[in-house]
């Protein structure tokens, strides 16, 4: 349970990172991950969290921006200067934010793009059919173009996508954005599931109550620095971030047991966790509409179902 | 109406070469957003090679060289200039792909310029072991150079579209062109889909250019660039993003040119040499009514 017990798959020490030589984005971000484990990284818009999965996955060059001091190392490898691709051979996906599927390509097309840097045939489709198996939605699916997907099965495919390199670790750049509460209870269940399978996470979200309640351990991220960190159940009762971050009094606070989407139930607290109202202003669990991109449809409530026929009895994290 | 068949004929044949060179161009901008409008002259220099090679090797020899160290050409041009100015970012988007194109253009004149020097005022004959005979169908007649062409474009084009839908190289391709870094996260290597891009387009070029300078044409003289520039607006008035655009745009451009120039007579009053103007003139009134070229999917205003 604690982040120091175990091997430690990638490792992020006093990471600093500028945007076109003045916009310090992170100034000094340390956090690690072991093999196995879901990590959470939580914080408000602008604190760092993109910025951060960006630099480790090697993509801040794409948007102006450079690590200017500290550590990145994955599994002992340093990922500093090599390229974005490289990165995936090493067994580190990042599935950006917004999904950013391949819209005019078909779901079967974005999956062999997801496993380009594989080699052999029969380890892509071996991949595939995994996939497929997860998310047996996208396997009804898979001649469709992606654009024409509901928001919760485009962001299955964005999971599945990244995961056809059959990566050990994942890092989730909120993959709840914009989807209703019933379909982030599928793809909560997904990274359960996914991690189940051996792979480590790194879940970024603005949804805390759900981040909080699969992972394992978790940070807080306040103007591209470490404010908080620690096992997520204890960050999840303490009173700062319930406070900031989990705020709506009246919805029962994520426990071990549950997910949010799963058994919601307002009015029925669960246990003794503090519950200070907070203004809804200041909450970051944000369950908006989807981004108007490309004029994507909506997503409707109920597709994008069976993402966890597996995942639902999948084990808790310890 | 044997006039008309015969024309459409042959602007059919004309029209497929104008989709090779037209397919290079727009999977060269599709891979690295370049408007290569050094294409014509790269197809000059492997014209160039073939007829400089042909008395030595023979034909098939001489075709297979000059295809292969046109490709290589291409390579070679995006690897040490496109791609480092492309991976400059202090440009920004537009800014960066008008360097590109500038760059092509200026690329495009030291070639022809040095070409131009090289074949002089003579013709040089890429000898084609077809000849300049014609095969006549009842009144329609069609040299054999323009009848191998259409078979062998057709046979091109095809394995090029399967090639481009269902090959890896075709899914990275058509991945990094609409989202080249969600591509690069996937571990496609931006690099390698457009060195492949680029390579084809130039064994394209080569292959179109011992067509464009085979019977009725006399032989290779430094005007064929010109020529190939047609194929221009073809990829453009197709859609400069769809390969499918490219095919048909080309095959509009080949079968209106030929019937301008064949229906000139007619068209006196707009002065000689109209014929080469169409193309453009094509262009024109297609992208007034569909901004985006007939199959495109992007605006052109990214252009």
């Amino acid at each position: 349970m604690v982040a120091g017990s175990q091997p430690k798959l990638l490792d992020v020490g006093a990471l600093e990172v500028v945007y076109a030589g003045v916009v310090q984005a992170l100034r000094g971000v340390t956090m690690s991950v072991g093999a196995g484990q879901v990590v959470a990284v939580l914080g408000s818009n602008g604190a760092g969290k993109s910025t951060l999965l960006r630099a480790v996955s090697g993509t801040l060059g794409m948007h102006g921006g450079k690590v200017t001091a500290g550590a990145l190392r994955f599994d002992g490898a340093e990922l500093a200067g090599r390229g974005a691709a490289d990165i995936v051979r090493l067994g580190l996906v990042h599935v950006p934010e917004g999904r950013r599927i391949f819209g005019r390509l078909t779901v079967e097309e974005n999956l062999r793009a997801g496993g380009m840097s594989v080699r052999g045939r029969a380890a892509r489709s071996r991949a595939r059919d995994r996939v497929y198996e997860l998310f047996p939605r996208l396997a009804e699916r898979r001649d469709a173009r992606a654009v024409l997907l509901s928001g919760g099965e485009q962001q299955m495919l964005a999971i599945g996508r990244g995961l056809m390199s059959a990566p050990r670790m994942l890092l989730l750049d909120e993959p709840s954005l914009g989807l209703a509460p019933q379909v982030i209870g599928k793809i909560a269940a997904a990274i359960k599931e996914i991690n189940a399978q051996g792979v480590s996470v790194v879940l970024v979200e603005q949804n805390a109550a759900m981040a909080l309640a699969i992972s394992e351990a978790a940070y807080v991220l306040e103007l591209g620095r470490t404010s908080l960190s620690g096992p997520s159940a204890e960050l999840a009762a303490s009173d700062e971030v319930a406070r900031r971050y989990l705020a709506v009094a009246g919805e029962p606070a994520p426990g071990a047991d549950g997910l949010p989407a799963d058994d919601h139930a307002p009015g029925e607290p669960a246990d003794e966790a503090p519950r200070e109202p907070a203004s809804p202003a200041r909450t970051l669990s944000r369950w908006q509409p989807p981004p108007a991109r490309r004029g994507l449809p909506r997503p409707r409530a109920g597709v994008g179902a069976a993402a966890g026929s597996g995942g639902a009895h999948a084990g808790e994290p310890q | 109406m044997t006039t008309f068949v015969s024309l459409l004929v042959n602007g059919i044949s004309q029209g497929a070469v104008y989709a090779l060179i037209a397919l290079g161009f727009v999977i060269i901008f599709k891979a690295s957003e370049v408007l290569n409008f050094a294409h014509g002259s790269m197809l000059l220099l492997g014209a160039y090679v073939i007829a400089r090679l042909v008395p030595s090797v023979g034909f098939a020899a001489a075709v297979a060289i000059g295809v292969a160290s046109t490709a290589l050409l291409a390579v070679l041009l995006e690897r040490l200039l496109f791609s480092r100015v492309g991976r400059n970012k202090g440009l920004g988007g537009h800014g960066q792909v008008a360097a590109l194109t500038i760059m092509t253009l200026g690329l495009d004149i030291v070639i022809v310029t040095d070409m131009a020097r090289r074949i002089g005022s003579g013709v040089l004959s890429l000898d084609q072991p077809w000849g300049s005979g014609a095969f006549s169908f009842g009144d329609v007649a069609i040299t054999y150079n323009r009848l191998i062409a259409i078979a062998t474009a057709a046979v091109l084009i095809l394995a090029f579209l399967a090639a481009f839908r269902f090959s890896g190289w075709g899914v990275a391709l058509r991945a990094s062109a609409e989202d080249a870094e969600t591509a690069a996260l996937m571990g496609i290597r931006r690099w390698q889909v457009s060195a492949l891009a680029w390579l084809l387009a130039g064994a394209l070029a080569a292959v179109a250019a011992v067509f464009l300078t085979g019977s009725p044409t006399p032989g290779l003289e430094p005007s064929i660039r010109t020529v190939a520039f047609a194929a221009f607006p073809a990829a453009i008035l197709g859609g400069l993003d769809s390969t499918t655009g490219a095919l048909v745009g080309g095959l509009i451009v080949g079968v209106v040119e030929a019937m301008a120039a064949g229906y000139s007579s007619h068209l006196d009053f707009l002065g000689g040499g109209f014929g080469a103007a169409v193309p453009y003139i094509v262009m024109l009134v297609i992208l007034l009514a569909r901004p985006a070229g007939l199959f495109g999917t992007r605006e052109l205003a990214r252009v």
